[in-house]
């Protein structure tokens, strides 16, 4: 758990950083929408898939946005 | 070899008392996080397993951005449930093993032999201004209802090339089992605090990273009532600890490549204070094959470890430190989803008319413990 952690805090580092700087029109492929997962989807899947395993989460979060306006 | 009660899987129970906890764990769903255009959409989704337990399920989902600020969307969920009839007298041995026996509630001789159905409703909705996400969702069935409040906030940083966003919400559970002849289920309840953490940052022109971590705080009832396991030799029923600290962490990379298609892959790392800890591992691929029609195919790997009170078996009565439960979702196992979707996009054939998809998807999901199901999954969306 506390290697997991410790990876997950260095690479929000990272991202909290902004180390790029991709500008508005060149996100096109980002925009496109197989590059975006859909979240009613993945809250269906967890509905079930949460009454078969001992886990749960993931599956989103609040916003969260794509970042690609 | 006798086969334990506790070894098959709860249905209509875990079915009802695990969908708020999922709005709960999920949240984005239940609050999302902006909406660009106004949508209505309609999902049939067609559960079956191989223990004959069918779940019927039908979303009705809109959204709308009422000015550049404000956004709401809604949502109602219909689903059935159905509990195939046990095939030997009420409390015999055939019976008890029988699948169904551990997870439906039997009151009387003759409603053994028939199969038990179950509905639950749910609403949901949600109001987005200026970053800022309110909403509140409420379930409804026999023997289960749940409330939920909910409150996020996103914020785009780095020339929009960052997003980081911050949630929370909490449930009040209110479960009334219905009668059982061979459990003694009385009113109790069942809350939720949850909040999470997520970063979603732009890498390159053709990459996105997520990272998030969430944590759920459950009190209450948290076995199925009307489970049993053995315990020296006899059927009692099941009891977990009235309170359980859940945490995750999850990655994800998307990765655009340059024949019109995406890969995605996630991992998840869980762990809780009753000793679960898993880890999840997935990959899709989103493929244009057209402009009319994307597929996508998706493989998804899970594993699990016990937690510290589950057995196949008590010899001896008061469980551990009191917690018994032979529930397999609490036991070590792996399981294994494939699948597939195609997208149509009918207006791009026709060349006018508004946005509209249309998808057909199936996904085939087995684990260690020889259980396995099939979901199929049909919808269509509008866009105005």
């Amino acid at each position: 758990m506390k290697r997991v952690d410790r990876i997950v805090f260095v690479l929000s580092l990272v991202l909290a950083a902004g180390c790029t700087s991709v500008r508005p029109y060149e996100k096109e492929h980002l925009a496109d929408p197989i590059m975006v997962s859909s979240k009613d989807e993945a809250m269906r899947e967890l509905k079930w898939l949460e009454a078969r395993e001992g886990s749960t989460g993931g599956a989103g979060g609040a916003g969260g946005g794509c970042a690609c306006k | 070899m006798r086969v334990q009660v506790a070894h098959k899987q709860s249905t209509t129970w875990l079915l009802a008392t695990t969908v708020a906890g999922a709005c709960v764990a999920s949240w984005a769903p239940c609050v999302r996080a902006g909406i660009d255009e106004t949508t209505l959409s309609y999902i049939f989704n067609f559960y079956s397993d191989v223990d004959g337990v069918d779940v019927i399920g039908s979303y009705v989902m809109t959204g709308a951005r009422l000015d550049n600020r404000l956004g709401l969307t809604f949502q109602w969920v219909h689903d059935r449930v159905m509990i195939p009839a046990i095939e030997a007298p009420p409390g015999s041995q055939e019976a008890a093993d029988a699948i169904t026996s551990a997870s439906r509630p039997i009151a009387n001789s003759g409603d053994p032999y028939q199969d038990y159905v179950k509905t639950r409703n749910s609403f949901e909705g949600s109001a987005n201004y200026h970053g800022y996400d309110v909403g509140y969702y409420v379930s409804m069935e026999s023997d289960y209802f749940a409330q939920m409040v909910s409150l996020a906030y996103n914020h785009d940083l780095h020339g929009d090339n960052l997003n980081l966003a911050v949630g929370a919400s909490y449930s009040l559970d209110s479960i009334e089992p219905l009668e059982d002849d061979d459990t003694a289920g009385a009113p109790d309840y069942r809350n939720t605090t949850y909040w999470n953490v997520v970063a979603t940052q732009v890498v390159t022109k053709t990459t996105v990273v997520r990272v998030g971590a969430e944590f759920n705080r459950v009190t209450g009832l948290q076995h199925d009532p009307y489970r049993n396991v053995y315990v020296a030799g006899t059927n009692v029923p099941e009891n977990h600890p009235d309170e359980r600290v859940r945490r995750d962490l999850f990655l994800g990379l998307t990765q655009y490549i340059y024949n019109r298609s995406s890969v995605m892959l996630d991992y998840r790392y869980y762990s809780d204070d009753w000793g679960v800890e898993s880890h999840t591992i997935g990959a899709k691929l989103n493929q244009y094959v057209n402009e009319q029609f994307v597929f996508r195919y998706r493989y998804r790997y899970y594993s699990q470890l016990s937690s510290t009170f589950y057995r196949d078996e008590y010899t001896a009565p008061g469980g551990i430190d009191g917690n018994q439960t032979g529930d397999y979702r609490l036991g070590d196992f792996g399981a294994h989803l494939f699948g597939g979707q195609v997208a149509w996009h009918p207006h791009r054939f026709f060349g006018f008319g508004t946005r509209t998809r249309v998808t057909f998807g199936y996904e085939r999901y087995f684990n260690s413990n020889n259980f396995s199901a099939d979901v199929f999954e049909t919808g269509l969306l509008v866009a105005f």
